[in-house]
């Protein structure tokens, strides 16, 4: 069993550890999409908090505001946040990820209206011009938020948010290598805990866990046993329920590459070069990192580094979830789909929305996925 | 819909025989078996020969439909031609990409979605079987069907081939992610231009740099050499051409408007698919000439005009009719659209750099460019702009199923419109498939919103 402070951290949206900070004076902005650079949001004074919406169960208001075919994920937040629900946090970090982000990030301007608001540029290609451009966009938000909450000046308070999130990316690494042994000792549903609890508390207080965690890892009791291995991919995925369904029947989800997994984790900012320019480091880590079907060409790159990942873990199907009605997903999604069967791999494509539902048809296609594969 | 007169049909006939020896011509250059494959192979050539109903929408304003269907007819020739008789010159663009740098090349652009534009408004389930083909490869059935129309096309092999595609991340995820499974599918080099968020001198400057890699890569991968004097000819062409469109757009705030809201849509398609051409020209003087003609002696394009609406997003192309029923039942012109409302920014041909510069100037301020992939501040503070400068009655909004983008400011929308007491007719269908609401659908919610909102 995971400690149950991780276990609060993924329940509730303010949970006590951020709490605590901002009552020492801390200050805590929320993200909303894993290109967003957390390492500024991490520096002395602030932390982040990647966006959920867990247990908003209507999106009346935000249903006005965005329409039914828009993504529900950026429904399910609209509606909190116009209703209020995100007072606990001191502002809000965009990037224009996908059409529904950006309007996303017009309606919170627009009726939301917090405090602090910034939208960092990302760019959508990934080559020289692009990563300069994202280099400068990464300093004007550092700047915005200098200004804003009062941050020490100079490059040294960057780093010190660098090195920060670098070790929290560390562990989660350390911890997600075990699963691809032949005996794991983490659930799929486990290893999401443990990435949105590192993902929802001051990483300060989240390193001491985790560290405690991967040593004490021997001791943890192994998932139940499980029919077959898989990589789980795809869109935003924060609810734990979903791949309780997979692991219940008999999926264990021993890698993943979805948004609020491990796939925005497992690189790190160089740092050996302290004495250069950070804001630098941090673009080419988020340009260069496994890449989010948004990113613009950048798909042969995608399925190599799918398929290596699927090779190291040793899994026996891929599991292909994603949001209803997101396009990059759904268009790039069905490419991946027919050509990871073309490399002799099965996968199974679930459409979903934010909150869980179907469970049951959910259990019926997983069932069938895994005979099918003779598990 | 009313009959023309006898002098009217007499009118007629250099307009049809103008138009039909634009094909007689091409049959003639590429020979009539050449003609007869591509007539068969095509499924789309039989139906954009049918171009000519067009005029059946535009009574009163014959002449201007006229000649943009000339236009068309002699981009979709000049396409087959090339793609019959030097096939290594045929590139494909986007939508949002504007062609005179490969024009200026010597290579011929096609627009793939220039298709699914047109023929809709020739007949309305003229995409459908293509939309239904992407569906059916399992791509998403709510992405935008534009782009599911261009991809089914693709498919089935359809589309003439292309040498290389250019293509842009504009205007939205369905266009930008649509030219993965195009790329896999056609098999030739891709060229993708990453436009920011915002339009300002840092992001131009970024632009601006990917037009110059886009030239590189044009002469990389087709052998041809870029021609700055070349260019500078046809920007100076496009220049003239804009000059016209701009005066004729000015026209439209007269009131009376003096031509239809379908001719105002069809404006476009000069400076989407022939900009820098004497044809795009000599059709945009037409239209401004028309426009002025009338605007002197005061005729409108309605004898009765009663409703002065503005169209916002992509029109309704599944219901070519649609503007003119509107006219005649209601006394109801459009009098701008999104489309039309392009930016014409005059391209500076001092240089070779600012043509370059102008050129992604005026990509990045591409309607749907500056709307959709931009902040949504674009969207809704040039319709309120519009709305005043063109002393509009009401707005009409085309809410595309498929336009996530569009969907999603539709509460930004109605709050500011409930402040500013802005009438609001928001019709929810999808623009070429007719399936999702059907053209009598949206005439119906037109006509209740006339007889009860505007009629007080």
């Amino acid at each position: 069993m995971l400690d149950e402070k991780i276990k609060e951290a993924v329940r509730t949206l303010e949970n006590p550890d951020l709490a605590a900070f901002r009552a020492e004076g801390g200050r805590a902005l929320g993200f909303f999409c894993s290109y967003v650079p957390e390492e500024l949001l991490n520096v002395d004074g602030l932390t982040s908090f990647r966006m959920r919406s867990l247990g908003c169960n209507s999106t009346e208001l935000a249903d006005s505001c965005m329409g039914l075919f828009n993504c529900s994920y950026t429904r399910h937040c609209l509606e909190r946040g116009m209703e209020g629900d995100y007072a606990f946090l001191d502002g809000f970090v965009f990037v224009p990820g996908c059409d529904h982000m950006r309007r996303l990030y017009d309606n919170w301007a627009h009726f939301v209206k917090p405090e602090f608001l910034a939208l960092v540029d990302l760019p959508h290609l990934r080559d020289e011009d692009a990563l300069k451009w994202y280099r400068d966009e990464i300093e004007v938000l550092w700047n915005k938020l200098a200004d804003q909450f009062s941050l020490p000046q100079g490059q040294e308070a960057v780093w010190e948010g660098i090195r920060k999130t670098n070790r929290t990316r560390r562990l989660l690494a350390e911890l997600d290598r075990q699963r691809w042994q032949k005996a794991p000792r983490l659930s799929g549903r486990e290893i999401q805990e443990i990435s949105l609890y590192a993902a929802s508390v001051p990483k300060e207080r989240a390193i001491p866990v985790l560290e405690k965690l991967a040593r004490d890892l021997e001791d943890h009791d192994p998932p139940e046993a499980h029919r077959a291995r898989v990589l789980l991919l795809g869109a935003h995925l924060d609810d734990p329920g979903f791949i309780d369904v997979l692991e219940e029947t008999g999926a264990l989800v021993v890698r993943d590459a979805y948004c609020c997994g491990l796939r925005d984790q497992l690189d790190s900012v160089d740092e050996s070069d302290e004495k250069g320019d950070p804001f630098l480091a941090i673009a080419d880590r988020y340009l260069n990192r496994l890449s989010c079907p948004r990113m613009y060409g950048d798909y042969p790159r995608r399925l190599e580094q799918i398929l290596g990942m699927a090779e190291e873990a040793r899994v026996d199907g891929i599991v292909l979830e994603q949001l209803k009605f997101c396009e990059t997903w759904g268009i790039d999604g069905n490419v991946l789909l027919n050509d990871l069967k073309d490399r002799g791999l099965p996968v199974l494509k679930l459409e979903r929305e934010y909150l869980l539902s179907a469970r049951g048809q959910i259990q019926t296609r997983v069932q069938a996925f895994l005979e099918s594969m003779g598990k | 819909m009313g009959q023309l007169s006898f002098q009217q049909q007499l009118r007629e006939i250099p307009l049809k025989a103008r138009n039909y020896s634009i094909l007689a011509a091409l049959v003639a250059r590429i020979g009539p078996l050449e003609f007869a494959r591509l007539y068969k192979q095509y499924p789309w050539i039989p139906l954009a020969a049918r171009i000519h109903e067009l005029m059946d929408h535009a009574m009163n304003y014959r002449e201007s439909m006229g000649a943009v269907i000339q236009l068309l007819l002699r981009y979709v020739s000049n396409v087959l031609e090339t793609h019959v008789k030097n096939p290594e010159n045929l590139i494909w663009y986007e939508e949002l990409l504007t062609p005179e740098i490969p024009a200026a090349m010597g290579l011929t652009p096609f627009m793939p979605e220039s298709l699914g534009l047109v023929l809709p408004l020739i007949e309305s389930e003229a995409a459908v079987a293509a939309v239904d083909r992407t569906e059916n490869a399992g791509y998403p059935a709510d992405m935008c069907s534009f782009i599911k129309t261009s991809l089914g096309q693709i498919l089935a092999d359809e589309l003439p081939k292309p040498r290389v595609v250019l293509t842009t991340n504009s205007p939205c995820d369905s266009a930008m992610a649509g030219y993965v499974p195009i790329e896999q599918r056609l098999g030739v080099p891709v060229f993708r231009m990453d436009q920011p968020y915002e339009t300002n001198e840092r992001s131009l400057e970024y632009y601006t740099k990917g037009l110059w890699k886009m030239i590189d890569f044009l002469e990389q991968e087709t052998g041809r050499k870029m021609d700055f004097d070349r260019l500078k000819e046809v920007c100076e062409e496009r220049n003239k051409a804009s000059e016209y469109i701009l005066e004729f757009r000015e026209l439209m705030q007269h009131r009376p408007a003096p031509l239809g809201g379908l001719l105002l849509t069809m404006s476009i398609f000069g400076s989407l698919l022939l900009p820098g051409t004497e044809a795009t020209t000599k059709c945009s003087k037409a239209l401004r000439d028309e426009a002025k003609r009338r605007v002197e002696r005061n005729i409108g394009a309605l004898e009765d005009e009663r409703v002065r609406v503005i169209l916002w997003n992509p029109p309704f192309l599944i219901d070519g009719g649609l503007f003119q029923w509107m006219e005649e039942t209601h006394g109801a012109i459009v009098v701008m659209d999104m489309l039309a409302y392009r930016s014409y920014g005059m391209i500076d041909t001092s240089s070779p750099e600012s043509m370059v510069r102008d050129l992604a100037y005026d990509m990045m301020k591409g309607p749907m460019a500056r709307h959709t992939r931009g902040p949504a501040k674009n969207y809704y503070e040039d319709l309120i702009r519009l709305f005043g400068e063109y002393e509009a009655d009401m707005v009409l909004m085309a809410s595309h199923q498929g336009c996530k983008n569009a969907l999603a400011v539709s509460g930004i929308i109605r709050d500011l419109f409930r402040k500013q007491d802005i009438p609001l007719l928001d019709i929810q269908y999808d623009l070429v498939d007719p399936r999702a609401t059907s053209p009598e659908e949206i005439r119906n919610q037109v006509s209740n919103f006339m007889e009860t909102v505007m009629a007080d």
